[in-house]
């Protein structure tokens, strides 16, 4: 484009009607040039074709004419056949000639060559002859030729052209009259719709044009009207619309900014006013940076201003938190900001920036007071947590001591009368460690601190065991416990197994308690509807519940009346909890019942069901992880003894097979066992007489007693006393039970490492509780160990720097020094020292998740919750005291819960 | 002459009429030259000229190749011119049979050869269909005749009816075509024709026809020598016309000739002498048709 003023070609200075005159007389000529070019040429092309024509017809009529005359002989004739067709326009000469000589010619005039020559030279034509030879009946009479001229062609193609340059002259002449004529007239409007555009440029929106000229010209200046209209109207609503937008802005609460695409300052409303202490007046053209210093609550650095990004980018920035705007006069407001793009359409180039900020003194206020409120709160959590640690602590400690020392009393010769007393006092403390176990669960639960854990379990394994577990209390009360598993039920899903256990374990507990005659029953089948939802039941012949007790017995301390609270105990929690930790899974807990005649709770459970194996159960892998023993095995059946080799190819016991008594005893005689499985029935010797050799042997080479398990296949108590009297320490039945096998070797393992490994351990024992300190040194002291007792960490840390103890047993909750920190320290001093890690079993009174891994994360071994008995922790000695590469399965707990 | 150039045309009409009058002057030179070095072979004109050409220059120009003398072919445009010409003895050898006309018979015209094909015959015809059956039934009635010069189709059988008393009102057709189109047509009642001419007609037209009267019959035309050619030029000529037909290449001239104006065979000519045609010179001596050409 040519700015104004700039010198500029001939064509742009040529005003539209020369340019359109200029346009349409080239068309024109060349339209005609080619017109008359052409035509010219098809001219010389029918003017050549013409004569050939008048040639091939002359050669054709007139020797025809001519023939009865040649016949004939009369030549006066022939001349005037020939002068008489010379007379045509095209034809020049005729010449007839015989064959002895005879010539008759007739010529005519040339035609006067009116063309220039050199439009007879572009046609290209000249005289034109050709002749034909007369034969009549195969006699040749003569030859006859002519010769034809073009000048009356090209005098006729050249009056043809001179005809069309004038037609074409005529019409560029009339064309170049009647466009200028028509331009002249019928764009004089125009004059009125340049003067009409300029009054609007002025301002002058009032100014119309009267319609005039050509329809088109009153289209354009009735649209030019129509146009001004509309400026006018526009300018209002915009001039309404901008005082609406200024008293707009100036309503905002918040504070607004305008830059334009430099970041200068167009406009500020009176909020921004206020805050940033400039007027519009005295901000416009200011840096936007300028006048909204920022900078950074906390750390009172400069902050900068994302205009220039805004600007930059094209994208809307809002400011980080903590920014203060420092005003004109340097006060300080805090206040949330966002930094927006002007530009009229999606991609269109940024016009400015637009900037709105709040105030946020009173938010910062009451966010401040909310924020510590929250701290509030969480300290609340913090020590309402801390009191249930407390609690579960300070519980479990004197509860330790209760059962473990009555239990140990039940180890001591009592009379029966005392022996009931402690027994009594021994089950009451089991009872109301339950109690306290319920009260803390449902503290958890109410707390929400309870979390589920979510691990591969088979429900099929849970419901035998639940009911395995309860089947000697329903026995005690002479009931029936059955278990109904449905084929259908998936071999493993994912979920809490543990909290599925303690509401079955719950709900079982509680059909046995209410039930005095009949049966209970355990079921497990999938909801009807959904083949992902396991649907457990507990089915008793009880005494049922009404209708309305039904909606109380799953409220919070709460049974079906206060009767039965007397009569039967319990806190009313189980069924309460049970409810929230199978809702917790997803689940739901429901009873149908009718008095008298029994209950029946169902729970839900979605689960998701899996298609791996399961991993082995931990019971099982405690057996399998039993002390490496060496067995011998004696049976004459070799199907027996592959079927005894597959039981224990996960174990890691060596096993040595024979196929009677007899060698059993040699090889008995030879080596060392741990322990022997005698069939009782082989050729040669027999289990009995073998076990009595075995005895015997032992006897009198002042050996130890080995471990004898005696395999029957009859009647398991009929083969009892024959056993005992052989020798045997134990009877399995036949078909040999893999659990029971490995139960029964496991037991030999405890026995005989306790046994074997009589010589004492040195153990220390930091514990501040004394009662515990007591009753730790009562289970040690059969069979006897070495016992060190600290009252804190730093005395453990001390003890252990002065000398080795085979085994550590720590409290974690002691005063000075915890048991965590004297952990950490021990750990950390046996690794400067390049020691061996002693062995840490840590006890703790807290029975809240977690506690476990913390005390792991510490460095300890073994985790066991108070309050702990005898066996647990003898269990506990025997597998830390095992050299590291003799546990399979490092890090077991033995959580006696 | 010219339309363009008027300005030219006195000196150019004046050219042109010298050179015609310089034309006619020199014609009898040329022909008498040529006399010399050439035989004029004269025809009797009964067809178009180019016609005549086209029959007789091919055997013609065999003749001359055989006699090795050129033979030229000479017609005129009418009988009568032909006929002058012939009294005149302009040919040197004539196809006709007007030389035993009385006033042709003083130059002398001797026959050598006439056609082997047969004697022809002049008649009275009439359509079958129509009313009249003999030739007194002419009497009064218009009948055709090809023209004053056919000698068996005019002079023969109007010499019958002027010797039968027979007054009929004679029309002309030009020659035998048109007037036996007239008689198909019904133009006139009865016509005098050729007999061959007629038959071959009638044959072709499939037109049924009846004979009231017919003549004698007389030899076709003859080809005549001028007593001035010499006898033993004359003798050649006579052979090599006569064997044309045993020779044949001379055969496929006459077939190729004779479908130029449909002849049928036999085609060729044969010796023949003057006492052949003797019934030609009695009847023009006692004849009672006076305009015959």
């Amino acid at each position: 484009m040519t700015a104004p003023g700039a010198e500029r070609g001939l064509w742009d200075r040529l005003p539209f009607v020369a340019r359109l005159l200029i346009t349409a007389m080239l068309a024109l000529v060349f339209g005609g040039s080619l017109m008359i070019y052409t035509s010219a040429q098809r001219d010389a092309t029918d003017a050549r074709d013409d004569l050939r024509l008048t040639m091939t017809t002359a050669l054709q009529t007139l020797p025809a004419a001519m023939t009865e005359t040649l016949v004939i002989g009369d030549f006066s004739v022939l001349e005037q056949t020939l002068t008489r067709y010379v007379t045509h326009p095209d034809v020049i000469r005729l010449r007839y000639m015989d064959h002895v000589g005879a010539n008759v010619e007739a010529s005519g005039p040339e035609q006067i060559l009116l063309a220039p020559v050199w439009f007879k030279s572009w046609m290209e034509l000249e005289n034109f002859s050709d002749h034909h030879d007369i034969v009549v009946g195969g006699r040749k009479y003569g030859r006859l030729e002519i010769v034809l001229n073009p000048n009356a062609a090209i005098n006729r193609s050249w009056q043809r052209l001179t005809d069309h340059l004038a037609i074409v002259a005529l019409a560029i002449l009339l064309d170049f009259l009647g466009i200028w004529l028509i331009l002249r007239t019928g764009l004089r409007p125009l004059d009125a719709l340049e003067a009409g555009a300029n009054a609007l440029a002025r301002g002058q929106l009032e100014q119309r044009i009267e319609p005039r000229g050509s329809p088109e010209m009153r289209r354009v200046i009735l649209g030019f009207n129509a146009m001004a209209d509309a400026l006018q109207l526009a300018r209002d609503e915009i001039m309404g619309e901008k005082e609406l937008l200024q008293v707009t802005l100036a309503s905002i609460g918040d504070g607004v900014v305008t830059t334009d695409a430099k970041g200068l300052v167009k406009f500020l409303n009176p909020e921004a006013t206020r805050l940033t202490g400039w007027t519009t007046e005295d901000a416009q053209g200011a840096p936007l940076v300028k006048i909204m210093r920022l900078i950074n609550e906390i750390s009172r650095q400069e902050i900068t201003n994302p205009v220039g990004m805004v600007l930059l980018d094209g994208k809307t920035r809002g400011l980080a938190n903590h920014t203060i705007l420092v005003a004109r006069d340097g006060q300080e407001f805090p206040i949330a900001d966002s930094a927006a793009p002007i530009r009229p359409g999606g991609d269109t180039k940024v016009l400015g920036v637009v900037m709105v900020f709040r105030d946020q003194t009173k938010e910062r206020q009451q966010w401040n007071a909310l924020l510590d409120a929250n701290q509030r709160a969480e300290e609340a959590s913090r020590a309402k947590s801390d009191f249930l640690a407390t609690m579960s602590h300070e519980i479990r400690t004197p509860m330790n001591v209760v059962l473990g020392m009555s239990e140990m009393l039940l180890e001591t010769e009592l009379t029966s009368q005392q022996q009931h007393f402690v027994q009594t006092m021994h089950n009451s403390g089991k009872a109301l460690l339950g109690v306290i176990n319920d009260v803390l669960d449902f503290s958890r639960i109410e707390a929400g601190r309870l979390t589920l854990d979510t691990a591969p379990f088979s429900p099929r394994r849970v419901i035998e065991e639940c009911a395995r577990l309860m089947r000697v209390a329903a026995r005690e009360k002479g009931l029936e416990l059955g278990e109904n598993i449905l084929d259908d039920i998936p071999e493993g899903v994912l979920g809490d197994e543990g909290r599925v256990r303690q509401v079955l374990l719950n709900l079982l507990g509680n059909a046995i308690k209410f039930t005095h005659l009949g049966r209970v029953d355990l079921h497990l089948s999938l909801l009807a509807e959904k083949n992902d939802t396991l649907l457990f039941a507990v089915q008793d012949s009880g005494i049922g519940i009404s209708s309305e007790q039904q909606t109380l017995i799953f409220e919070e301390f709460t049974q079906a009346d206060v009767g039965i609270t007397r009569r039967y105990g319990g806190t009313g929690l189980g069924l309460a909890i049970s409810r929230r930790l199978v809702e917790m899974m997803g689940g739901h807990l429901w009873v149908e019942s009718q008095m008298g005649g029994g209950s029946t709770f169902f729970f839900s459970l979605p689960v998701k069901i899996i298609h791996a194996p399961l991993p082995k159960r931990e019971e099982e892998e405690a057996l399998l992880a039993t002390t490496p023993l060496k067995i011998l095995l004696a049976d004459d059946q070799e199907v027996n003894r592959r079927i005894f080799e597959g039981f224990l190819k996960h174990a890691p016991h060596q096993l040595v097979t024979v196929n009677n008594g007899l060698e059993a005893l040699e090889r008995f005689q030879q080596e060392l066992f741990d322990v022997v499985v005698m069939d009782v029935q082989m050729p040669l010797m027999d289990g009995y007489t073998a076990t009595r050799r075995i005895r015997q042997w032992e006897r009198e080479n002042q050996r130890p007693p080995t471990r004898i398990i005696s395999l029957t296949a009859h009647d398991r108590n009929d083969a009892l006393n024959p056993s005992r009297e052989a020798g045997c320490d134990a009877v399995l039945g036949k078909p040999i039970n893999r659990r029971a096998l490995l139960a029964a070797l496991a037991k030999t393992g405890i026995q005989g490492r306790i046994k074997n490994d009589a010589h004492p351990l040195t153990v220390l024992l930091a514990e501040d509780i004394r009662e515990n300190q007591v009753l730790i040194e009562a289970y040690l002291a059969q069979p006897p160990h070495r016992l060190v007792i600290v009252n804190d960490g730093q005395e453990a840390l001390e003890q252990v720097m002065a000398g080795h103890f085979d085994v550590i047993i720590m409290d974690v909750q002691m005063p000075r020094m915890d048991g965590y920190t004297a952990i950490r320290r021990i750990r950390q001093w046996e690794m400067e020292k390049g020691l061996e890690r002693m062995p840490i079993i840590t006890l703790s009174a807290h029975a809240i998740s977690g506690e476990e891994a913390r005390c792991r994360e510490a460095g300890g071994d073994i985790y066991l919750s108070k309050p702990i008995g005898k066996k647990t922790l003898l269990a506990a000695i025997r597998q830390v005291t095992c050299k590291p590469d003799q546990i399979p399965f490092p890090g077991i707990s033995f959580d006696n819960r | 002459m010219s339309r363009t150039n008027p300005g030219h045309e006195p000196s150019l009409s004046s050219l042109l009429w010298g050179l015609t009058i310089l034309g006619f002057l020199l014609l009898p030179c040329r022909v008498a030259h040529a006399a010399s070095h050439e035989l004029s072979f004269g025809v009797l004109s009964q067809r178009s000229a180019v016609l005549t050409a086209e029959y007789w220059n091919p055997i013609l120009e065999h003749v001359s190749r055989q006699v090795g003398i050129p033979l030229n072919l000479q017609t005129a445009r009418t009988a009568p011119e032909t006929n002058q010409a012939i009294e005149r003895g302009a040919y040197d050898l004539v196809y006709s049979n007007t030389i035993f006309q009385p006033r042709m018979l003083k130059e002398g015209y001797q026959v050598i050869l006439k056609p082997r094909s047969n004697a022809i015959r002049g008649q009275l015809v009439a359509l079958e269909e129509s009313d009249i059956r003999a030739a007194k039934d002419l009497a009064n009635q218009t009948v055709g005749f090809p023209s004053r010069g056919a000698f068996v189709g005019y002079a023969v059988p109007m010499d019958h009816l002027l010797r039968a008393t027979i007054p009929v009102q004679p029309v002309f057709g030009g020659n035998q075509e048109g007037i036996m189109g007239q008689l198909k047509a019904r133009k006139v009642v009865a016509a005098g024709v050729n007999d061959e001419v007629m038959r071959l007609f009638a044959q072709r037209e499939n037109l049924r026809y009846r004979v009231l009267w017919e003549s004698e019959p007389f030899e076709n035309l003859p080809i005549a020598a001028h007593p001035r050619v010499k006898p033993d030029l004359v003798a050649a000529i006579r052979q090599a016309f006569a064997t044309m037909p045993e020779d044949p290449e001379g055969m496929k001239i006459l077939e190729t000739a004779a479908q130029v104006i449909k002849q049928s065979p036999p085609l060729g000519f044969r010796p023949s002498r003057q006492a052949d045609y003797q019934n030609y010179i009695g009847f023009y001596q006692t004849t009672l048709v006076q305009d015959y050409e």
